[in-house]
């Protein structure tokens, strides 16, 4: 048993919505990229103590860009937060931008945020087919800083989050790019437990 | 015949121009653009255009409510979805809520003309 009850089990059936979650992303970011190959590597799934959050990507001096939203069904509520190094991302929103805009403009957040929704929808429309909850998804918000203090932040903000936390990490080959992605589920308090039950978990 | 006209309705400025360059590449003329659901209500009333295009996770007011309020004002509106939310209780609640049809972001440029073509002969 790990801290918060965490079982072997929560950690395979957690994998498995990791699989089934970078599948479908993969396949929208191949969309979104007019049918460019993009290549997901196995993704890894770790549960940590909510206070490692700050440190969670290594170090905490990298810049990144993190899209945050708040998931919510009848049942349970999580906050999804998707986490990409700054400099490639930067370098491959301004490839997918029409020539003379920004990526740190207007237009080229807004495709960040997008970006994110797409991503975020993936996932959550693999966790909504695996437990048969219905998620809604407040708008994305947009973060640009470096990762400890903004990854603190998030979690000094939320009043009332489980005690632990699920990371799912993948390296995305997208258009001869590596691209680090970081997904950090956060649920509120009482919500892990009720995920893995519908999840199937003993 | 003149053009149609469509409304589109999405949170974020990249989606709605990319909806914008789609649609007015294959003939459509877009007369407005809402950011969340109350604006899509407002425009839907003021510009009575001929079909719709409607995110659903948007600020202020969601998606699948403009619906809602649309249709009570004109039963004959025509609205198509485009959203990431593809869970299928989401898809039937847009569809109970008189959408006539949901394309799954991301979508391949021909998707959203067809479900526009589709419903305009509906």
């Amino acid at each position: 048993m790990r801290d918060a009850g965490i079982t072997e089990q929560h950690k395979d059936i957690l994998a498995e919505l990791a699989n089934i979650g970078t599948g479908n992303a993969a396949t929208a970011l191949s969309q979104m990229l007019d049918h460019e190959k993009i290549l997901l590597e196995v993704p890894e799934v770790n549960i940590s103590p909510l206070q490692h959050v700050p440190e969670s990507l290594g170090d905490p001096g990298q810049k990144i860009a993190a899209i945050m939203m708040e998931a919510a069904c009848d049942e349970l509520e999580l906050t999804i937060l998707l986490a990409l190094p700054l400099p490639a991302t930067l370098s491959l929103i301004d490839q997918l931008l029409p020539e003379g805009l920004e990526p740190l403009g207007e237009m080229g957040r807004s495709l960040l945020m997008e970006l994110g929704n797409i991503l975020t929808g993936s996932y959550l429309n693999a966790l909504s087919d695996m437990t048969g909850l219905t998620f809604t998804l407040s708008p994305p918000g947009l973060g640009l800083d470096m990762a400890g203090a903004l990854l603190g932040s998030v979690i000094a903000d939320k009043a009332m989050l489980e005690d632990s936390f699920i990371l799912i990490k993948t390296t995305m080959h997208i258009l001869s790019r590596e691209v680090e992605g970081n997904l950090l589920l956060l649920p509120s308090a009482g919500s892990l437990h009720k995920i893995l039950a519908r999840l199937g978990a003993q | 015949m003149g053009k149609k006209t469509v409304l589109v309705v999405d949170d974020t400025a990249f989606m709605r121009m990319t909806l914008k360059n789609i649609l007015e590449k294959n003939g459509y003329s877009v007369i407005g653009e809402g950011e969340d659901g109350l604006q899509a209500i407002e425009l839907y009333k003021e510009l009575n255009p001929s079909l719709v295009t409607m995110d659903i996770t948007m600020p202020n007011l969601d998606g699948i409510k403009a619906i809602e309020e649309i249709i009570k004002h004109d039963a004959g509106a025509v609205i198509i979805v485009v959203s990431a939310m593809g869970q299928k209780a989401l898809v039937i609640d847009a569809l109970n809520a008189g959408a006539k049809d949901f394309v799954v972001k991301p979508f391949q440029p021909e998707r959203i003309t067809e479900a526009l073509q589709k419903v305009s002969r509906g």
